[in-house]
């Protein structure tokens, strides 16, 4: 044992703290990098990554691309149903959208969903769909429920004790207009703070996020580590000496301790990853957050999210400019998306590690909410289009959108759902409610959709009602 | 399952074991069933199941009861207890199975047999036993509507005579408990003093009262904190916010009803401390302006919702959660499986609180043929309807909440407010007061107490916080059952968020601000909520406040006032920030009255001779701007997503401009009169004016300057969202929380080992407490400028005394940054040798510029090629002047003009420094702060004996002493205490669990 150990042991047996300690706890006391604990056994997955398309990805420009019709001035909005012809990809009867000339080529890795239904919830608000997408309810609720990572980091815990278990990248917290709505559902609810997202808003500082403040430097802290230790050692034992709170006070402060010093902390770091490699992601903040996500799921993270984030009104959130914002888009994207399956492939983690790129629903020229079920219009897209500005799509379109699955034993080349090929391109076969969605996913990790957590007394079920049916034909 | 399906089995089955164990009879053979115990599960489940289940199911519970399992026989329905052990005659069951009128049971089918009678009663008179080798039953708890004051009893310790005593010392010693000895002075003050305010004892307070030999010394300290008003409302106001689901600058977007902050109102409750029946009745029926709408109006997002989720349903949950401990949270979608209340209930509450007179119900979102007209929990407190006019029922809600006979409304809150004390409730859980509390008589005599007290929540405070239980030695927490629980004093609590944040500040004299927030000049846009955070020390001011008289401002994150310049009066300018914040800035305000601005309602009166501005908008709630010259009576309404109003320039009079996202107006120009200008996303407006100016136009050209109104020092609470606060369990407000989440986590620890909030806030403060924290520059420039809206306005400033300029541009919660192009405008430097543009210098560090080749077209300005300096939205740019004999530097801040689209604004601060400024300081908040400046400590002694004093409230041991010396000593000046040092020993103490657990 080391000195820190020593001391850790000590203080433990001392103030009887064995009694509730944790697997974790106990790893660290013997002095080793606790081990990758694995998942339930009928899992077929260990770890999840969602890449989220956060303002509603438009499925007819990316991975549902209809009739393409080039921009002239005069044509009529609804006859533009995609702005980008369609390519080919690795798999033979599937055609994605230009400018994912990357992704299409690692089509063969992955099932591609295309009739995921946003719910119905009236005037469309981003950030309320995001949070049903998140956590399978529709706010407002009478309890608060809990992001799907925290559901994830409840049930299976930690992969590795050193790695927070549902880590969160990209997403900054201030972001104007929907501020509160974003925060309302990065939370943990009624599972505790301590299930709650580590966020790293910037992947560029997520170094930061783990080393010590800049501030203070590496020497002060370990000799303001050190000082705490000492100053903690000469307190007088109060009457309560074998408090719970105070060992698990104690405890939360080592475990930090022990992120920050621990060799997991290295894979927050991306100035230590070759350039070459780096260079493959880094189209951005976006693709460097998918470069911290391989890093993390190697160094054994649970759950983790990179989004390209929200913002009211940027990037895939487009009411004007659709096809340039679109193709930015598309160039912030492909590259990274396409080398995160190509790396966790070579490195022998695809296969249990499940990513889904998802939004929280489609975009349409024409439909805002669902045909029949249109709601209050929201984009001043004319009925004839004149000047660029006009050509994309404008409005948030709920009927259908599109939802990569790789890896975590999902089908490889494999398409699920249709869509109409004339407008409105709404869902023909297989609707997909969030709810399937969810139980696929939680299914991949092992955990049923049915499981619940009881709060005031009644249960409340990881997808609504514990009725998300697991769409088996997805899984290999 | 539902056992009345169950296939009988046939008796044989039974008889083997039971009669060899001669225990029972079997099955449907009890002829005599006297002459042995009853067996609840063959026997008497069988009669419920034939007889009872169709309509006693746990599905259908028909009045509440469900007769499913044992434990929902014991349960009760809503009549209260079917089964009274032992006492057959007084269970309701075999009242109603025995009756005779049209109520027998089972009702529309045949009586109950003799036999099957027999078997009832028999079993009840037994005990109602579990099974026959079980205990008898011990009777369901039922909480009692009614209150009574109980008869104090007779205490068994000499010192233990005040009524509430005399209750805990007769159960302790019921319990075996011999009289336990009171905790030492320190912990005692220090749990007072956290307790009553929030706040730590000062060491020189705490050393005072520890030297006072006088008896009664305890109560005395506690009267002394609950006088202090607002330290004691600004404490208590987090738990209430909690509670109450009061958040600032909260905002889902609902269309139809917006969330709405009571802040204002819960902290002038507090501050009075407004008897809590008055309290409530306020929050059940709002009728003034001033009352607090937002409790009832909840928690909406855009978009349609859930049956169960309508501001009515809403209203119904949490007006029964938080006032009368009651769950209708289930019910609310469908009848409960869990509890006695069924959908109709929670519809008939709800129906007090909605526009309707009858609500349909809806069962898991499907319209039923059945409506729900209002009707209270308990029917015995119902009242005829004077009307049903909405007014009424809301009216009539609150007589029936607070009318005397309701036990349940004071038994609730002193509950509340003594689990908050002493860390678990006489009932836990406090949302569940039909619990069993494990002293009825204490809970009673405490709530009658308070009732006869006129509800008084401080004098209810001041019982608790004077009783000997109050003071007895804090025990583990351990989570027991209720069934299991034995009260033997307070259990540990953890420091609140707030309590944490507001030590942090009190011992290092180091406290946050909070930025009143400017109108929203662009009126577009979402509102945005939350203050914006200035962190670290007062600078020497800019000449503020000279001769403000009677300035009740209200602003920040709650309420701050600034009356700054010459002769403010009586400015009473709410807004700002998350809340209401007011600025009246300039020579001779009066009665500026400008809510508005942040989330809530601010107010800027700048200028000259401002008179009664009232100017709500701005942001998501109401905001005013009265600028320039002369605005008179400017109530100006709109901007962002409510109401902003700006009236700017010469001499707005009665302008009323209503404009922006919904409604906001600016009135600008020359003498607008009586302007009434709506404008933006919503309606247009038509300054009209004297002179003609800006008549008929949606907007007029602001003429005065945008000042950036300043923060104000402020307590935690005030503080939204900050990673700390969040970390140390501060909830999103969306639900009500009557106790938090006090639990240590890895990713609270990484927040407070590794945050930056903290380790910059240990940085400043250290240096703060040893007088080494150097003061801030003050700004020659600072405005707010808004792309889209108004020409630049210029400035000159004298720079003859300036060796280097630093121009800075922040971003100030544009939603659209990404298309931000601010702009330095026609920058000058003037000297003898004339004038020279900016542009003829080289900045130090170029990385603040835009690049862009194209010609500049600015907003505002018709002529072209004005120059100007293209920055980005948040840039630095450095100058260095010194040796060339400038005097004067001119320019404006400006945009160039970039299409926005609904929603979308830029919105930047201009700042002009010749020294470097702190950029999270860079306007100079209010210097007061809400306690006074300790010592400057000077030596390694003495700073090491005031964090010891200060943050734990005791004497370093030597031990202690020696390790803490050694960390504030500084090799280079071996007489001062190092500051890195210091901040690394305030932030060890305060890692520890002695620090942030209250013992």
């Amino acid at each position: 044992m080391n000195a820190e150990e020593r001391f850790i042991a000590s203080k433990f047996t001392r103030r009887g703290f064995m009694g509730v300690t944790t697997g974790a706890a106990l790893a660290a006391l013997a002095g080793r990098e606790p081990q990758i604990v694995r998942a339930e056994t009928n899992a077929t997955a260990d770890s999840m990554i969602v890449l989220w398309m956060a303002g509603g990805m438009a499925q007819t420009e990316t991975f549902d691309p209809k009739r393409y019709t080039p921009f002239e001035p005069g044509v009529r909005t609804e006859r533009v149903l995609s702005t980008f012809p369609a390519i080919d990809t690795s798999v033979d009867q599937i055609k994605i959208s230009l400018g994912l000339e990357r992704i299409a080529r690692v089509m063969d890795r992955g099932s591609l969903m295309r009739t995921f239904q946003g719910p119905d919830l009236g005037f469309i608000l981003h950030s309320r769909h995001q949070f049903h997408w998140h956590t399978g309810y529709i706010p407002p609720q009478s309890v608060a429920v809990p992001h799907i990572g925290s559901v994830i980091a409840k049930t299976l815990g930690p992969k590795n004790p050193t790695v927070p278990p549902f880590i969160s990248i990209g997403q900054n917290m201030e972001i104007g207009g929907e501020t509160a709505s974003i925060k309302a559902f990065h939370t943990a609810g009624f599972l505790g703070t301590e299930y709650a997202p580590f966020l790293i808003a910037d992947p560029r500082d997520a170094a930061s996020a783990v080393r010590p403040p800049a501030d203070l430097g590496s020497a002060r802290f370990t000799s303001r580590r050190r000082l705490y230790e000492q100053i903690l050692a000469q307190q007088p034992v109060y009457q309560f000496g074998g408090d719970f709170q105070r060992e698990s006070m104690i405890r939360a402060m080592d475990t930090a301790d022990r992120l920050l010093t621990s060799p997991s902390a290295k894979a927050f770091d991306l100035s230590l990853e070759p350039k070459k490699s780096f260079d493959a992601y880094n189209t951005g903040r976006f693709g460097q957050g998918c470069l911290l996500a391989r890093r993390l799921v190697e160094a054994g993270a649970r759950y983790v999210e990179v989004t390209t984030e929200y913002i009211p009104f940027r990037y895939w959130d487009c009411h004007q400019d659709g096809h340039e914002r679109l193709t930015m888009m598309k160039k912030t994207i492909d590259a990274p998306v396409a080398q995160l399956i190509l790396d966790l492939e070579e490195r022998g983690l695809l296969n249990r590690t499940l990513v889904v790129l998802a939004s929280e629903f489609g975009r349409d020229a024409i439909t805002e909410g669902k045909v029949g079920k249109e709601v209050r219009d929201q984009s001043t897209t004319p009925d004839v289009m004149t000047v660029p500005m006009h050509y994309g799509m404008h409005r948030h379109f709920t009927a259908a959108g599109s939802v990569l699955l790789f890896g975590g034993g999902m089908k490889r080349g494999f398409v699920y759902g249709k869509t109409a090929d004339e407008r409105p391109c709404t869902t023909i076969e297989n609707p997909v409610p969030v709810e399937d969605l969810h139980a696929t996913m939680y299914q991949a990790m092992g955990i049923a959709p049915d499981h619940s957590f009881v709060t005031e007394k009644r249960p409340v079920y990881v997808t609504k009602d514990g009725k998300g049916k697991v769409i088996r034909d997805l899984y290999a | 399952m539902i056992l009345g399906k169950r296939r009988p089995r046939p008796w044989f089955a039974f008889t083997v074991g039971a009669l060899a164990m001669g225990l029972v009879w079997p099955e449907r053979v009890a002829s005599q069933p006297e002459a042995g115990l009853i067996d609840y599960t063959r026997q008497v489940h069988a009669v419920f199941a034939a007889k009872c289940l169709v309509c006693h199911s746990q599905e259908k519970r028909s009045g509440g009861l469900s007769l499913a399992t044992y434990a929902d026989v014991l349960n009760g329905g809503r009549s209260g207890a079917a089964v009274k052990p032992g006492n057959s005659g007084g269970s309701l069951i075999v009242q109603r199975i025995t009756d005779t009128g049209a109520t027998r049971m089972p009702i529309g089918g045949p009586a109950l047999s003799a036999t099957d009678i027999g078997i009832l009663t028999t079993w009840i008179d037994q005990g109602a036993r579990s099974a026959p080798n079980s205990a008898p039953a011990t009777a369901k708890w039922e909480a009692p509507l009614p209150l009574e004051r109980p008869a104090l009893p007779d205490s068994p310790w000499k010192n233990w005579s005040d009524p509430l005593d005399r209750f805990t010392a007769s159960y302790l010693a019921r319990h075996g408990v011999a009289e336990p000895a009171p905790v030492s002075d320190a912990t005692f003050a220090r749990r007072a003093y956290l307790d009553v305010q929030g706040l730590l004892p000062p060491p020189d307070e705490l050393r005072a009262f520890l030297a006072d030999n006088t008896t009664g010394k305890r109560g005395k300290l506690v009267s002394r904190l609950l006088s202090d008003n607002q330290k004691y409302a600004e404490h208590w106001i987090s738990y209430w916010n909690d509670l109450l689901r009061n958040d600032e600058g909260v905002t889902y977007y609902s269309e139809t009803a917006g969330r709405k902050s009571i802040t204002d109102w819960l902290l002038a409750a507090l501050v009075s401390n407004k008897p809590y029946n008055e309290w409530v009745a306020k929050l059940l029926n709002p009728t003034e302006p001033t009352d607090p709408d937002g409790f009832l109006i909840g928690v909406n997002w855009r978009g349609t919702v859930s049956a169960s989720q309508t501001p009515a349903l809403q209203a119904a949950q949490n007006t029964a959660q938080v006032f009368l401990g009651v769950n209708l949270k289930c019910n609310s979608c469908h009848d409960s499986f869990i509890s006695k209340w069924k959908l109709k209930d929670a519809y008939s509450l709800a129906a007090y609180f909605s526009s309707e007179e009858q609500l349909r119900l809806y069962r898991c979102d499907i319209a039923q043929e059945e409506y729900a007209s209002a009707g209270f929990l308990f029917p015995e407190l119902d009242r005829p309807f004077s009307s049903l006019a909405a007014a009424d029922r809301r009216a009539l809600a609150a007589a029936i909440f607070t009318d005397p006979r309701n036990g349940r409304m004071p038994r609730t809150v002193v509950n509340r407010i003594w689990q908050r004390l002493m860390g678990r409730g006489i009932v836990e859980n406090v949302d569940e007061m039909d619990g069993e509390p494990w002293s009825p008589e204490l809970l009673d005599w405490l709530a009658s107490d308070f009732v006869a007290n006129g509800y008084d929540l401080k004098a209810l405070i001041g019982t608790i916080l004077q009783s000997r239980t109050y003071q007895l030695s804090a025990v583990p927490r351990k989570g027991e059952p209720e069934k299991q629980f034995t009260f033997q004093g307070p259990e540990f609590r953890r420091l609140s968020a707030e309590q944490f944040s507001d030590a942090v500040a009190a011992i290092t004299g180091e406290w946050h601000a909070v930025a009143g927030r400017a109108a929203n000049l662009s009126g577009r846009g979402g509102g945005r909520g939350g203050p914006i955070v200035i962190s670290g020390a007062p600078s020497d001011g800019a000449g503020l406040n000279p001769a403000g008289r009677g300035a009740d401002g209200q602003g920040g994150g709650g309420r701050g006032g600034l009356a700054a310049g010459g002769a403010a009066q009586g400015a009473d300018g709410p807004g700002g920030g998350g809340g209401r914040g007011g600025l009246a800035a300039g020579t001779a305000t009066q009665g500026a009255d400008g809510p508005g601005g942040g989330s809530g309602r601010g107010g800027i009166a700048a200028g000259t001779a401002t008179q009664g501005a009232d100017g709500p908008g701005g942001g998501s709630g109401r905001g005013g701007l009265a600028a320039g010259g002369a605005a008179q009576g400017a109530d100006g309404r709109g901007g962002g997503g409510g109401r902003g109003g700006v009236a700017a320039g010469g001499a707005p009079q009665g302008a009323d401009g209503q404009a922006g996202g919904a409604r906001g107006g600016l009135a600008a120009g020359t003498a607008p009169q009586g302007a009434d200008g709506q404008a933006g996303g919503g309606r247009g407006g038509a300054p009209q004016g004297a002179g003609g100016a800006a008549q008929g136009r949606g907007r007029g050209d602001a003429a005065g300057p945008v000042p950036i109104p300043p923060g104000t020092y402020a307590r935690g609470w005030r503080i939204a969202g900050s990673n700390l606060e969040r970390a140390l369990g501060r909830p999103i407000r969306d639900q009500v929380y009557s106790t938090r989440d006090t639990q240590a986590t890895a990713i609270q620890a990484l927040e407070l080992v590794n945050g930056e909030t903290l380790t910059h806030w240990l940085w400043r403060g250290a240096r703060n407490m040893l007088g080494e924290l150097p003061a801030e520059p003050v700004s020659l420039v600072a405005r707010q400028a808004n792309a889209g809206r108004g020409a630049p306005i210029p400035f000159d400033v004298d720079v003859s005394q300036s060796n280097k300029l630093y121009l800075i541009v922040q971003d100030s919660l544009s939603t659209a940054p990404d298309k931000a192009a601010p702009l330095w405008v026609q920058p000058e430097l003037v000297g003898p040798g004339g004038v020279t543009p900016l542009s003829a210098l080289t900045p130090i560090d170029t990385a603040g510029l835009r690049e862009d080749p194209s010609e500049i077209a600015i907003t505002g300005v018709i002529e072209k090629d004005v120059p100007a300096v293209r920055v980005k939205l948040s840039s630095v740019l450095v100058y260095d002047i010194a040796g060339k004999g400038f005097t004067h530097f001119k320019g404006a801040p400006g945009h160039e003009a970039v299409p926005l689209i609904q929603g979308e604004n830029v919105q930047a601060r201009f700042f002009v420094f010749d020294r470097q400024p702190s950029m999270d300081r860079l306007v100079p908040p209010n210097p007061d702060k809400p306690l006074p400046a300790g010592p400057v400590l000077k030596t390694v002694a003495e700073t090491v004996e005031r964090i010891y004093w200060y943050a734990l409230g005791r004497a370093p041991t030597p031990g202690e002493r020696r390790v803490a010396e050694a960390a504030l000593r500084d090799p280079v000046r071996p007489s001062r205490p190092s500051p890195d040092g210091l901040a690394d020993l305030l932030w060890s103490v305060m890692m520890t669990p002695e620090f942030q657990l209250i013992r």
